[in-house]
């Protein structure tokens, strides 16, 4: 098992190396002269080598995901404390290679705080000489996210001291606050060191929260502590955890389905398991307004950390294949340098190829037990 | 086909062609389309969320465009109340789009000192005074030198309106001077 834990975080520092080769040509130098060494030397590959590159991603992920398997199926799951910190940090210190998001996040954070403009008015855009807008995509938008989410971002920004790169960094550490958090409350709730796990070592989480620093994990903190404390006897608390949930809300609007369930679910078990399903409705909705993002999957992964693996187990392993594919959906952008095309057609073959392979093992078994009985 | 044909039609196709080729053409500053205007139930609203429009755009560049737009407004609402012979209630809508017109300039060189670059922002304050000016002067054409003003339930008073736009468009002229200097 400790062996698991090694190979586990070799393969990430494969991964968190891989990622410099995505930074962008407009960045500015890295803080670290050995990171800017990287940089060129990674760059250049990833570039001029795609088919090699996007092989390299799939085998990284699939490795990733057979090992997190691995962890999971053994009984004796707990990694090191200091195995945790590194996988940690390794996820911090990678760069944030698929998606720009972190950016816009930390453009929008100067809009608001450095050139106090409201963030909702202003578009980065609109700050003609703002250096990140040249490494920054959706600059031409107003702020995106909901105001709770501009408020958190003050401590970040003000962590960042005007470098782009500590900015990434320092959102990059909020997000793994946030998931430490998390996974806290989840140890908490199940009592089980196997729910945490799933979650906290889920390949998915630890590319889209840790290395792309996407920001749904502290919607999803809000909206899961929210719930938690609704079903607390203690009425002030009670009152505290609706509140949370509507903050949730005010980060980005998926939780917003979460208020009627709120009210549905008589306990907490409940909750979650009515939460998990709404979340998942909710995931399968985004493609009508724009595209199925990976990262949307922590919604419902955050959920599916909190059902007992004893009646859910089935469900929890289909949601690990499901994020499999959803990560893979990187791989043909990696090839093709495109997101439009054939790389369209590849990302939801892909996305669908895991999930199908589950349901293939799955029935397999079934019929194998069919016959055995 | 005899050469002469040939040569004929050569030349109609060139010229055809030289008159429906697409040309370059500069888009003008657009002024926006009359919301509600007073008489209407919904007008009172529409002035409170302008009012909270100018407490949501906080920051120079948000105020700039927030002021902008509502002299914009506010001009429209004027031209049409003018129309309408409704002289009193067009000349405080005027009164609106000044004051605002007037805040532009003191916006951007405070965005300026705080090292924005708002080169497109004064650009665009141009091109709407240069608009405004040239809405005001078709309003002037239309309206008398002054006129015997006689509200119900209050005293005669003459209003010179062509001295009242004068000023209004003095001001958008000095805008243009000041933004030059910026």
């Amino acid at each position: 098992m400790k062996r698991a834990h090694v190979i586990f975080i070799g393969i990430l520092i494969i991964f968190s190396i891989f990622t410099y080769g995505f930074v962008d040509t407009h960045m500015p130098s890295p803080p670290l002269p050995l990171l800017q060494s990287m940089r060129v030397a990674v760059v250049q590959w990833v570039l001029f080598h795609r088919a090699q590159a996007a092989v390299l991603y799939t085998s990284v992920i699939l490795c990733l995901f057979g090992l997190y398997s691995i962890v999971l199926r053994c009984k004796k799951t707990e990694p090191a404390r200091k195995s945790l910190i590194i996988i940690v940090l390794l996820g911090v210190l990678s760069y944030s290679a698929f998606s720009y998001d972190v950016f816009n996040y930390i453009i929008t954070a100067k809009v608001a705080y450095l050139y106090k403009e409201n963030p909702y008015v202003v578009m980065p855009v609109e700050i003609q000489n703002e250096p990140n807008l040249s490494f920054t995509r959706a600059s031409n938008k107003v702020a995106l996210y909901g105001p709770v989410w501009i408020l958190f971002t003050f401590l970040p920004h003000t962590l960042s001291l005007g470098n782009p790169w500590l900015a990434m960094y320092a959102f990059k550490l909020a997000a793994a606050l946030l998931l430490a958090v998390m996974v806290l409350l989840i140890r908490k709730e199940t009592g089980s060191s196997w729910n945490a796990y799933f979650f906290a070592l889920n390949p998915l989480v630890l590319v889209e929260v840790l290395s792309s620093g996407h920001n749904d994990i502290f919607m999803m903190v809000l909206a899961i502590a929210g719930g938690i404390l609704k079903y607390d006897k203690r009425r002030f608390l009670s009152v505290a955890g609706v509140l949370l949930v509507i903050a949730s809300v005010f980060v980005k609007g998926a939780t917003l389905t979460l208020l009627p369930v709120l009210f549905i679910a008589k306990t907490k078990d409940l909750f979650f398991r009515f939460g998990f399903w709404t979340m998942l409705a909710v995931f399968f909705i985004t493609p009508l307004r724009e595209e199925l993002y990976p990262w949307y999957a922590v919604w419902f992964l955050s959920f599916a950390s909190f059902l007992s693996p004893k009646k859910y187990r089935p469900l929890q392993w289909f949601c690990i294949w499901f994020s499999s594919g959803l990560l893979l959906r990187h791989a043909p952008y990696i090839y093709t340098g495109v997101y439009e095309g054939t790389s369209a057609l590849l990302r939801t073959g892909v996305t669908v190829l895991m999930p199908g392979l589950y349901f293939l093992i799955a029935i397999r078994k079934l019929l194998h037990r069919h016959a055995n009985s | 086909m005899s050469g002469q044909k040939r040569k004929i039609y050569f030349l109609i196709s060139v010229l055809i062609t030289v008159i429906t080729f697409p040309h370059q053409i500069k888009a003008s500053y657009v002024l926006p389309y009359p919301s509600f205007m007073p008489g209407n139930k919904l007008y009172s609203v529409s002035e409170m969320i302008d009012t909270m429009q100018g407490y949501w755009s906080w920051g120079n560049i948000a105020q700039t465009k927030y002021a902008l737009s509502l002299s914009d407004k506010k001009l429209v609402e004027s031209k049409i109340l003018f129309e309408y012979g409704q002289l009193a209630l067009g000349i405080r809508a005027l009164k609106v789009s000044d004051t605002r017109m007037e805040s532009l300039v003191p916006l951007l060189l405070d965005a300026g000192l705080e090292g924005k670059d708002i080169d497109y922002l004064v650009q665009i304050v141009k091109d709407a005074s240069v608009e405004h000016v040239r809405v005001l002067r078709e309003i002037r054409n239309e309206l008398p030198e002054s006129v015997n003003w006689s509200p119900e339930n209050e005293s005669n008073q003459v209003l010179s309106m062509h001295e009242i736009i004068d000023r209004s468009v003095g001001i958008r002229e000095n805008i243009l001077i000041k933004v030059d200097a910026l």
